[in-house]
């Protein structure tokens, strides 16, 4: 007896003895499989598929552990109405500081500016030249000379001779919208009270009045104000999942009720933190719902293929135990399901499912001959059970090797793969006989279900045995034309295409990119100085595609400036009296109007200017749009809110009633914009960190008040293509080495999975080359089986782009699982067809098998493909897809052409 | 924005276009360029496309602009393109320039900027400096570095105040033509790359109609291109005028 019988007949042996004990062990895994699942972390982000040895990984860890990766929950909201919506939000924000579960997990909360900080430090914040120019605005605090001031002060700053201002860089139009903000603000809010002066008490109007101008807008605006955005910073960072499940739990209760009591506005979230909570829910259904609904068509599948339902509910029950205890497994090992990893369990129902065919059809077959249980199941070992196991040991060797790859992501994938298969295989050759023994169908007549003929396959066979010639031609030419498509397949670069469709999170990430005009993935980098991050920051700010930057040396100029402003300071407190009484009248009113006028002027002026350096579509342009009307040269466009125009029609409209108001309204703001003034000019020293707001204190520094987060935005379009990606990702990474995000960890990914895609392609090929040369022995039919392969790999990534379909970082990844799946039909037919050498038995043998084998895959990745909420699982799902479908048809159409062309056509 | 008071056109004209007369001296060789760039007056319409990153073709900004030029200072620029700014002009006289804001229809005196800073979104890649007047000769002075069967390479070091520490030009021997000058600074060795790409004749004249100025340090570049252009014409005077370019 050969030595493998002999293993055989002994585990044949073993589970007739204990095939009642087996099904109880089994079940003891399970549950011990089940509380060690529990373990397991699930990871959404590129990142987890990294080394943390990795320095960009390294540097990107450091920054989460520190300073919670710069996390946030941003919370927008819509609306028509600004003081409403003003109001929402500090309701929205009362509530979320009476509930003491959340605030103990709240670092910050950023609604809006902090006046009690600007009265104290507000003027340390201007540059020294500028606090000269202030002097000048400030000497006159009544509304017409302050105008005029500003006006004056405006033409320095940016249109004038004198200008020092250029609209150039991202920082300067980012400061020259803030300009136009509060401008608009302010101008807005004086004709409101012009027009209704009884709407408020005068000494309100003139307080709230002084203060928008010099607090400037207190909330978070885009530039049409229909949407407010305030942030809340965590005291976690973005890998502790349990903590952000729970803390997003109690914010959408909070939006609820808030939105309930404000049912005109829309109240939404969005930010690292939500999105990390929306993705648990998308990967825990992709992990789980794709996969029930595979089982359930393949057994649909098998019932109407096989006409022995329980053996097939079996064989289903036994794939979920083998699958299980993979997941056993990795709660013990690995303890991480990441990315690729989520679509093990698919991939397990595609593959396992094989292995309890093969011992189901053996057993019934044996039994329909006449044999007893046992020794139906003693000759299943002998007859499949050592082709079971070496398909398994091929396949799961096929996934080991891609450990080898030496990237991380590979390595879990190939060791998660490689045990998958092998207890799968475990669970389909111990616990299945045992259940077939124990529970198996005792009378084996037939059923009365309906049965798939599988006929066609012969007939296919048929056929291109008959037109091999026609068949090898139009195949090399479909070959040659998808060889050619090939090149037609593009990277999406587009992170948020990956995320899962219709989340609301990501639905209102989009909305904010598109209202603030902001892009979402900061680059950050950790300063071990205020010092050093003020030199990160004057290179960056130099630096291309930069779109702003989020640093504390804003607050923190170097020693000689913070003097220079000191000094500054200290003329503006010790000003004489800076405001009088005026009485305007009608030709003041003249006055008051041409400074409106001007003030005009000078914004459209300087939208003009800022098209030079920063083009037609900036942010100026956009805001001076929305604020008077556009402009086109000489030509007007589209009206906007003509906040000067409007004002200027009013005044002009009863010059003499509106010189009464103004004297009123003037009055009381000189007297506030005066208090403001002195309350602001009281800085008489450099500013301390814990001058800093809270918020920024507890975001931006770490415990030791040295450490500081430097946070880098890319421009809007940095993210729409790979040139401008690697372009920021160079030019910060000139700056420091250390800046790290998910630009730069999108591009390192990239490379690592580029070049370790194709290290485990060549892995896998030669490892299963390797396998058919041990099985064949013959060159011949090495090639045989191995053409199927090659033709689909190329089918696929030809049909792939021309289904609309765009490569990404992590289906990339994938591609080399096909050919580890595709080879096997080739095998199989190629190995059947050495021994017949008849295409028609092959086909109608064997041909059902591949095609089942085929098809099972192919629901899973089907149902992953249509049903996976992940962009990237359900890309890897259509890839797998596709790659599989296009190894089927090329194994059952192209390969029986090649196995008998060299045959003269004679009877089949 | 503020703009050289060179014209454009004139000024790049005269950074490349060369005598057609060869010599082996460094001193006589860069005359015959310089001389061949002189002109008095000149009319030109020209594109400038800005490229953020010199490796991507498809994001840039264009602007189409009306160059009128006198003498080696003088210049007057209306925008044709873009859309929003149609109509705006610029008068660069004597190292003053003045704006004219059709949008509002005021004429503003804008500041004059430092020789090194770029003249962005009209300039991009060119700065004051490499528009500014002057000929090469009383810029810099040339040596030549190397010289083989087509071309000398000329090392220029500037005579006076310059944001760079030298520039290289290459200079063909059959015909003078310049096609690349390279910009060393102090700070950032080897920074700016100009590459003419098209020359054709234009009033009997072979001129440069397509060059790229490529910055290796902000991997970003600018092209130029002349679309038409006439040289040693008449020109009004009001163009030059600050109380009447506008009219």
């Amino acid at each position: 007896m050969k030595s493998e019988e002999k293993m055989m007949t002994a585990i044949a042996a073993f589970v007739v003895r204990f095939y009642k004990w087996i099904p109880f062990v089994a079940l003891l895994l399970f549950i011990l499989s089940i509380i060690s699942a529990s373990n397991i972390e699930t990871k959404t982000e590129i990142k987890d598929l990294m080394s943390e040895k990795d320095p960009l990984i390294a540097s990107y860890i450091e920054v989460d552990s520190v300073f919670a990766g710069g996390a946030t929950v941003m919370i927008t909201i819509e609306g028509n109405d600004k003081a409403r919506m003003g109001q929402c939000a500090e309701d929205f924000v009362a509530s979320v500081r009476a509930n003491d579960r959340l605030m103990r997990e709240i670092k910050a909360i950023n609604l809006k500016v902090d006046r009690q900080f600007m009265d104290d430090w507000g003027l340390m914040l201007a540059k020294a030249k500028d606090l000269e120019k202030t002097q000048e605005t400030f000497s006159e605090l009544n509304l017409l000379p302050f105008i005029t001031s500003l006006n004056n002060s405006f033409e320095e700053t940016y249109t004038g001779d004198e200008a020092e201002e250029e609209l150039e860089t991202n920082k300067q139009e980012k400061d020259a919208v803030a300009t136009l903000a509060q401008l608009e603000s302010f101008f807005t809010l004086m004709r409101e009270y012009l027009e209704n002066p009884e709407a408020v008490p005068f000494e309100e109007q003139g307080r709230t009045l002084a203060e928008t101008f010099m607090y400037g807008e207190p909330y978070q605006f885009n530039h049409d104000n229909t949407m407010l955005l305030l942030t809340i910073t965590p005291t976690f960072n973005t890998v502790e999942i349990e903590k952000i499940v729970a803390f997003m739990k109690e914010v959408k209760t909070i939006i609820t009720k808030t939105n309930n009591r404000y049912p005109d506005l829309k109240i939404s979230y969005t930010g690292d933190v939500p999105i990390q909570s929306d993705e648990q829910d998308a990967l825990g259904f992709d992990m789980a719902v794709p996969s029930i609904v595979a089982l359930m068509l393949i057994l649909v599948l098998f019932i109407f293929s096989f006409n022995q339902l329980r053996s097939i509910i079996f064989i289903l029950a036994v794939l979920i135990l083998g699958i299980v205890f993979n997941y056993g497994f990795i709660g013990i090992t690995i303890k991480e399901i990441n990315m690729l990893t989520s679509i093990m369990a698919v991939l397990l129902i595609g593959l396992g499912v094989d292995y309890g065919i093969q011992i189901v059809t053996n057993f019934t077959t044996y039994r329909e001959d006449g044999c007893e249980p046992q020794e139906a199941l003693r000759l299943t070992y002998l007859k499949a059970g050592m082709g079971t196991l070496l398909a398994a040991l091929t396949t799961a060797i096929a996934f080991f090797v891609m450990s080898a790859t030496g990237v991380k992501a590979f390595e879990q994938f190939g060791i998660v793969m490689g045990t998958g298969i092998i207890n799968c295989f475990l669970a389909m050759f111990f616990i299945l006989p045992s259940i077939l023994l124990w529970w198996g169908k005792k009378d084996l007549g037939k059923t009365h279900l309906p049965n798939i003929n599988y006929q066609f396959l012969a007939n296919l066979g048929k056929t291109t045995y008959k037109h091999r010639t026609t068949t090898i031609i139009v195949g090399s030419i479909i070959t040659i034309g998808l060889f050619a498509a090939m090149f037609l397949n593009r990277m999406e670069y587009d992170m948020m295409k990956l995320e899962p469709e219709n989340m609301p999170s990501i639905t209102q990430y989009k909305k904010v990119m598109e209202k603030f005009e902001m892009t979402p993935f900061a680059s950050t980098v950790i300063a071990n100085s205020i010092e050093e991050a003020r030199e990160f920051t004057e290179q960056l700010e130099k630096t291309p595609l930069v779109a702003d930057i989020n640093s504390v040396s804003y607050f923190f100029p170097p020693a000689d400036e913070q003097q220079a402003r000191l000094a500054a300071i200290a003329k503006i407190r010790n000003m004489p009296p800076r405001y009088r009484t005026m009485n305007y009248t009608t030709e003041d009113m003249e006055t008051f109007t041409y400074e409106v006028q001007r003030t005009e002027w000078n914004i459209i002026e300087m939208g003009d200017l800022s098209v030079a350096g920063l083009g037609e579509n900036n942010k100026i342009v956009k805001k001076r749009n929305a604020m008077i009307h556009e402009v086109f040269g000489a030509e007007v466009g589209k009206p906007g809110r003509e906040v000067f125009q409007k004002l200027i029609m009013l005044i002009q409209s009863n010059p003499a009633k509106y010189a009464e108001r103004l004297s009123k309204l003037d009055h009381y703001f000189a007297r506030e914009m005066d208090a403001i003034v002195t309350r602001m000019s009281r800085a008489n020293r450099p500013m301390t960190i814990n001058d800093l707001p809270e918020s920024v204190r507890k975001s931006m520094f770490d415990a030791t008040g040295k450490r500081n987060l430097v946070m880098i935005y890319p421009d809007e379009g940095v993210l729409d293509n790979i040139d401008n990606i690697r372009h920021f990702n160079n030019s910060v990474a000139r700056v420091s080495p250390r800046i790290t995000g998910a630009t730069q960890i999108m591009t390192a990914w990239l490379a690592e999975v580029i070049s370790a895609s194709g290290k485990a392609g060549i892995f896998v090929f030669a490892a299963v080359i390797f396998f058919l040369i041990l099985n064949f022995r013959d060159i011949k039919y090495v090639v045989f089986a191995s053409v199927p392969l090659v033709l689909g790999m190329i089918w696929m990534a030809g049909i792939y782009p021309l289904l609309g379909q765009k490569m990404n970082f992590v289906n990339i990844a994938v591609v080399p699982l096909v050919i580890g799946m595709g080879i096997d039909f080739g095998i199989h037919i190629a190995h059947r067809f050495k021994v017949e050498q008849n295409i028609e038995t092959v086909y109608r043998y064997t041909g059902k098998g591949v095609f089942l084998s085929a098809f099972t895959t192919m629901i899973g990745f089907g149902s992953l493909g249509l049903i996976g909420r992940f962009g990237s699982v359900n890309s890897m799902g259509r890839i797998l897809f596709i790659g599989i479908l296009m190894c089927l048809l090329t194994t059952l159409i192209i390969l029986p052409s090649l196995l008998t062309f060299d045959k003269k056509n004679k009877p089949l | 924005m503020h703009f050289s008071a060179k014209l454009l056109g004139i000024s790049l004209i005269s950074l490349l276009t060369f005598s057609l007369f060869a010599d082996e001296d460094a001193l006589s060789i860069i005359r015959k360029v310089d001389e061949m760039g002189k002109t008095n007056t000149s009319i030109a319409k020209m594109s400038m496309l800005t490229f953020p990153y010199s490796e991507d073709n498809s994001n840039y900004r264009e602007m189409k602009v009306l160059a009128y030029g006198q003498g080696e200072d003088n210049s007057y620029m209306e925008f044709i393109t873009p859309k929003s700014i149609q109509g705006l002009r610029i008068l660069s006289l004597e190292g003053d320039q003045w704006v004219y804001f059709p949008s509002t229809g005021r004429v503003r005196k804008i500041a004059a900027k430092s020789k090194n800073q770029s003249v962005q979104g009209v300039g991009g890649d060119f700065s004051y400096e490499d528009l500014g007047g002057g000929s090469m000769e009383e810029n810099y002075t040339f040596k030549i570095t190397n010289s083989d069967d087509k071309s000398w390479t000329l090392e220029g070091i500037p005579k006076k105040e310059s944001s760079y520490s030298k520039v290289l030009i290459t200079v063909l021997k059959d015909n003078y033509q310049t096609p690349k000058i390279e910009f060393y600074t102090a700070e950032d060795g080897h920074k700016k790359d100009l590459i003419v790409e098209e020359y054709k004749t234009i009033s009997g004249r072979l001129m440069p109609t397509r060059m790229t100025m490529l910055n290796l340090i902000k991997q970003s570049k600018t092209v130029v291109i002349m679309h038409e252009a006439e040289y040693d014409i008449p020109i009004d005077d009001k163009y030059f005028n600050p109380m009447r370019f506008y009219k």
